[in-house]
């Protein structure tokens, strides 16, 4: 090639690539402000964040842009290039398919190669609060509870590699998704889907849902990790276990089994200029200890859920930055439904109240932590008052004498024995407050005995209700309303093994009221009834916990708790000056 | 010599078997499967028991015990390890993959400890009585008494907290990236190899000392020859015998220290695909993995045996 | 000692005999193996302060104080506190009561088990033996830590459990060791059987093996309390020993969340010094006992 010609290759393409950024700036102008701020379906709009402009010219106003309407934005100018190292809190991975597992850890590595419909962010400027933000759609409105309308987002493709080599991503890819987690026979995400009814494409730009019943849990679960888009090709091909090609950011290049994962940037991305970093990995390591060191030697980007001491010691690094929010604490003293004892509310209401929340926080984390009702403190909006919860008229203040009286009038002033079932494969969770427990029971005479089990066979258990006496377990953590799922008869984590047929209705009655207030105060009254007859069940707290991440890592902050997924990572930077 | 090997080697085989039976009825007899791990987190409505029947029937173990067992013996004389639960793939890639890492620890620690014990076993024995070789003795006691999780935890931790230092977390191999890879291995290798460097020192003190007992070694000296020269030609020949042997029967040792190892550094390796696959209950891989193991232990101690009938004449097996 | 021509009291002479003779042994026993008695000192001590725990130790081992957690030593608490404020340095008394009492039941155990299989194997020979023998080459071509684990995993973690998997993994060497003692015993016995006409009975047979296996029995005794300390330890650490609320030295220092070492170094420090405190003194007892009680080496 002459000297000429390539100077003209080279303006071409300068040309053509200004000209893809005013189509994209376009069609983002008349997505327009269609970005609910808050969970739950809403009619159409509702105001937006602002773009938050760099005030740089070019390329990086472009970025600040997309994110400003795509995801939240934080002051700085974006950066282009670099690699991410990330090390989720989760179990080991079994394998990549989004559909087999309900554990976290999949889900998290998925949501960078795959899309879904929507995407939940914490707020920037309160991690508490959660904003939806567009993704394969990028409005949404509900004609009537049971018919949610989706506007997809135009020339989307799956990345370019095999199977699919970049070929657009059409409605029928998003239908035969969640159908695919609706209705396959292996699919754990199933009975998110019971109330959905049939999917419709009145046109390639609209997805149109229909339900048999209104249910909020499915319209944030498909803001979750409920419905990752997956090209057929790929099911009917290589499948999914060892294999992921979506239309996510990041293409995935290779997994090493207990090691990393490792993603090379998306350049056909729908989003130009998403993501930011070329590479990322996403590290597997087991040990909390290994996370930490990890953490302090710049080998990672952050850690979620980090106790008050780990905040306090890195407090003066100026490497590090912090973000302190409310993590619920998901174990739970469940007692079994089965054992007679327990029939009589007295003697549970003993038992709660001869435990003090203030206990357990202080053991687990500390002691920064807030009284936790059923639904967690951790979206604003949903949860009992702190003040209301300590209240004389629940059961989970601590109050010795009055369990011994309850205990008495119910007949067992001399106690019982019992056992408590605990897991011993997490004992930075499990172990201590087991122990406190046991103590806590010895006063009011219930003499348990302690017994651990690992991971595997103490999901059985709790699963089967397989146990005697109480089982100190795992609840839900989900969105706000799917705590009272788990007092369902068939909820997932109903690990009491409770079965009653006026709460299942009323928890469906909760479940189906589609207007958000309306269903904020209706959970909150069943909360109340519940914490008034200890319904088999005491949760004790939410814990202050800390996000503690690199200060070159920009705009990063904790996944949402209520999804798992670390899209987040699409939309860092790393800044090291 | 030839019908010694086969004949040895023959003996494999009932070893094997019952390393294999052992393992294979004892992880199906403990409570929980893989499916039940599979169902474990998430939100929202959960999983129903026809789907945990549906993956129970894909993966087999829906039968009962022994009809596995057969199942699974069949394939196994056809040369089938199975496939992984976990992820479906052959259970031997994963074991090809993380089989040289183990090895590559294994053999670091086995250099460490080898090269400082022949060197310090040396210096006490021919330092004998001193204080130099009190301290030895006592210091490679003192080695091997320590519990390898705690020294090797203390080196990941500690220096994360006061110097912002920790090896990195995520393998590369040799290879790729050797800087990476000796980063992350040392520290390993020098945990798991100085509790072994505390077993061979002294070894090779007392059989070196038994050596220059000896009658020729005396004459050496009486004929005035230089120590190092009475040392390497005579002396260390000799001695080096029953530090071969014990570097063979500690193999299995070694390869049980390196699952707290890798586990503390974060290597994937057999050990932790080991331990993964007691928690995951990933019954083929467990089989799979004991299978190598033992063999490796049986190859090495085979070795062995030769090796030693070899450097001393005196013994010959077969 | 000087040679004096000094009269002989009688009465010094009388007194000389008897026990002070046999403290005069042991001094002089302590003088040539200063390490051994330093060792054995220490487990004296550690056993004592063990069995004795109640007494000497400043509150119970699950005595939860939750005004008082995490704290680093101070006077009340000389070793500081866990996460539920319980007392660390009763914690680690109490703790040796399960490594001692632990690795004492295992080994008892496994030296049961291995010198009977090794009696019967090592006399009755042939099928019995063949068959046996590959059961103890499966049992040392896995690693015993792996061994262990498996064992746990199906049994439940229960002091029971761990001290079973911790006795079966003693028994293979235990056999080796009383079987071949058989075997060299067996071989002599048939010369001067076969000159009698009789096999040697199984009572003869064991009259001369059991001599001979006290010594390295002993010894290995010593050596496997060691090992088995540190592989119960090591099973904690891994969330597989003994269950809580029961203190372990192992398990006070498997990852426990907020003591991470990362945070609370004390706590992550002493549990460790005193497995390795232990487990170095059975190993020098073991070493001192072999050279007193092995003539080979007694030069």
């Amino acid at each position: 090639m002459t000297e000429g010609t390539s100077v003209y290759w080279e303006t071409f393409a300068r040309r053509t690539l200004s000209r893809r950024r005013a189509l994209t700036g376009a069609a983002l102008a008349t997505a327009g402000a269609a970005v609910a701020v808050a969970c739950g379906p809403r009619s159409k709009g509702g105001g937006g964040q602002t773009a938050r402009s760099s005030g740089a010219a070019g390329s990086d106003a472009a970025a600040a842009a997309i994110i400003g309407k795509e995801w939240n934005t934080s002051p700085g100018t974006p950066k282009y290039g670099g690699s991410i190292s990330h090390a989720p809190t989760a179990p080991p991975l079994a394998n990549l398919d989004p559909i087999l597992s309900a554990s976290a850890m999949v889900h998290q590595v998925a949501s960078n190669a795959y899309s879904k419909l929507m995407r939940v962010s914490r707020k920037n400027d309160d991690l508490n609060t959660q904003v939806l933000y567009p993704d394969l759609a990028t409005s949404w409105e509900t004609a009537s509870p049971t018919t949610w309308t989706f506007h997809l987002r135009p020339g989307v493709k799956f990345q370019n590699v095999p199977p699919t080599n970049g070929r657009p991503l059409t409605a029928e890819d998003i239908k035969y998704s969640i159908l695919r987690s609706g209705t396959d026979k292996t699919s754990q995400l199933r009975g998110g889907f019971v109330n959905l009814d049939t999917i419709e494409i009145p046109d390639p730009q609209t997805l149109t849902l229909k339900l048999k019943r209104f249910d909020s849990l499915l319209f944030n679960n498909l803001a979750g990790h409920y419905a990752w888009v997956v090209p057929h090709e790929l099911v009917e091909g290589p499948g999914l276990k060892n294999n992921m090609v979506g239309s996510g950011p990041f293409i995935f290049q290779n997994w090493e089994q207990d090691s990393q994962l490792t993603f090379k940037k998306n350049p056909d991305y729908y989003l130009k200029g998403i993501p930011f970093v070329d590479e990322l990995k996403i590290l597997q390591i087991g040990s909390q200890d290994d996370r930490i060191a990890a953490l302090r030697s710049d080998r990672v980007l952050s850690q979620d859920q980090m106790f008050p001491s780990v905040y306090n010691s890195v407090k003066g690094d100026s490497h590090l930055q912090s973000q302190k929010y409310i993590v619920v604490s998901p174990r739970v003293l469940f007692m079994n439904y089965k054992e007679p004892l327990f029939q009589d509310d007295r003697v549970r209401k003993a038992i709660s109240l001869a435990i003090d929340p203030n206990a357990i926080i202080k053991i687990e984390n500390e002691g920064e932590g807030l009284w936790r009702g059923v639904i967690s403190n951790q979206i604003a909006g949903w949860s009992l008052s702190q003040d209301e919860l300590k209240s004389k008229d629940y059961f989970l203040r601590q109050d010795v004498t009055e369990a011994k009286q309850l205990m008495a009038a119910a007949g067992h002033a001399d106690g019982f024995q019992s056992e408590l079932l605990y897991n011993t494969s997490y004992p930075d969770f499990y172990k201590n407050n087991a122990q406190y427990l046991q103590q806590a029971l010895a006063a009011i005479n219930i003499k348990v005995n302690l017994v651990g089990q690992e991971q595997t066979a103490f999901r059985k258990n709790q699963d089967d209700h397989n146990y005697k006496g109480f089982i100190y377990g795992l609840d839900g953590e989900g969105f706000s309303e799917a705590y009272l799922l788990d007092y369902r008869s068939d909820g997932p984590k109903n690990g009491s093994g409770i079965s009653m047929k006026s709460l299942d209705d009323q928890i469906d009655q909760v479940l189906t009221t589609p207007d958000e207030t309306e269903r904020k105060a209706k959970a909150k009254d069943l909360t109340r009834q519940i914490l008034k007859q200890v319904l088999w069940k005491v949760e004790f707290d939410d814990d202050l916990q800390y996000v503690i991440s690199q200060s070159w890592g920009k705009n990063w902050m904790a996944p949402s708790p209520q999804v798992y997924n670390t899209t987040g990572l699409a939309f860092t930077w790393i800044d090291k000056s | 010599m030839r019908a010694y090997l086969i004949r040895r080697m023959l003996l494999f085989v009932p070893v094997l078997v019952l390393v294999y039976t052992f393992v294979f009825v004892l992880i199906r007899i403990v409570p929980g499967d893989i499916v039940n791990l599979m169902m474990e987190g998430g939100s929202g409505r959960g999983t129903s028991a026809a789907t945990a029947a549906e993956l129970r029937h894909e993966l087999g173990i829906d039968k009962s015990i022994q009809q596995q067992y057969a199942i699974q013996l069949q394939h196994l004389l056809r040369g089938d390890l199975g496939r992984s639960f976990r992820n479906g793939r052959p259970v031997t890639a994963e074991i090809g993959r993380r089989l040289p890492i183990t090895l590559e620890l294994a053999a670091l620690a086995i250099v460490i400890a080898l090269g400082s014990a022949l060197v310090i076993g040396s210096l006490a024995a021919l330092r004998h009585d001193t204080g130099i070789d009190r301290t030895i003795s006592v210091l490679s006691i003192v080695a091997l008494s320590v519990p390898a999780f705690w020294t090797g935890t203390l080196i990941v931790v500690l220096p994360a907290r006061f110097w912002g230092y920790s090896p990195p977390f995520t393998f590369s191999s040799l290879i790729e990236d050797p800087t990476q890879n000796l980063q992350q291995m040392l520290p390993a290798a020098l945990t798991l190899g100085a509790i072994f460097a505390g077993v061979l020192t002294r070894y090779v003190r007392s059989s070196l000392l038994e050596v220059l007992r000896q009658d020729y070694i005396r004459t050496a000296w009486a004929k005035g020859l230089r120590e190092r020269i009475v040392l390497t030609h005579h002396g260390l020949r000799n001695a080096f015998i029953p530090v071969i042997t014990v570097v063979g029967l500690q193999v299995s040792g070694l390869l049980g220290g390196a699952v707290i190892t890798e586990r503390v550094f974060n290597l994937p390796g057999m050990g932790t695909l080991t331990i993964t696959a007691i928690n995951q209950r990933d019954y083929p891989q467990l089989e799979a993995n004991v299978l190598v193991l033992a063999f490796i232990v049986l190859v090495v101690n085979l070795f062995v045996d030769i090796a030693y009938g070899w450097l001393d004449p005196r013994i010959r097996v077969g | 000692m000087a040679i004096t021509a000094a009269p002989l009291d009688k009465s010094l002479a009388s007194r000389e005999v008897g026990r002070p003779a046999r403290i005069m042994r042991l001094r002089r026993m302590a003088q040539q193996k200063p390490l051994g008695a330093i060792a054995a000192t220490l487990l004296m001590l550690v056993t004592v302060l063990a069995l004795a725990a109640p007494h000497v130790t400043p509150s119970r081992y699950d005595h939860q104080d939750l005004t008082a957690t995490l704290e680093g030593p101070t006077r009340g608490h000389m070793l500081g506190t866990d996460e539920l404020g319980r007392d660390s340095f009763s914690r680690i008394v109490y703790g040796a009561r399960v490594s001692l009492g632990v690795g004492l039941a295992a080994v008892v155990l496994g030296l049961a088990i291995g010198i009977t299989t090794g009696l019967i194997c090592g006399y009755a020979g042939g099928v019995t033996d063949l068959a046996a023998q590959r059961v103890m080459d499966a049992m040392l071509a896995m690693p015993l830590l792996l061994t262990a684990m498996v064992i746990v995993t199906v049994l439940g973690a229960s002091v029971r459990s761990v001290i079973i998997a911790l006795g079966v993994t003693v028994v293979p060497g235990v056999n080796r060791v009383v079987r071949g003692s058989v075997l060299g015993v067996k071989a002599s016995l048939y010369v001067d059987a076969a000159r009698a006409l009789g096999a040697p009975s199984f009572r003869i047979v064991l009259r001369h093996v059991l001599p001979n296996i006290l010594a390295p029995i002993i010894v290995a005794a010593s050596v496997t309390m060691g090992f088995a300390i540190i592989t119960e330890a090591s099973l904690s650490f891994l969330g597989m020993g003994v269950p809580p609320p029961f203190p372990t030295w192992g398990g006070m220092l498997g990852s426990s969340g907020i003591s991470g070492f990362a945070q609370q170094p004390w706590l992550a420090i002493f549990p460790g010094v005193a497995i390795s405190a232990v487990v170095l003194a059975f190993n020098l007892l073991g070493d001192t006992l072999r050279d007193l009680l092995d003539p080979r080496l007694r030069s």
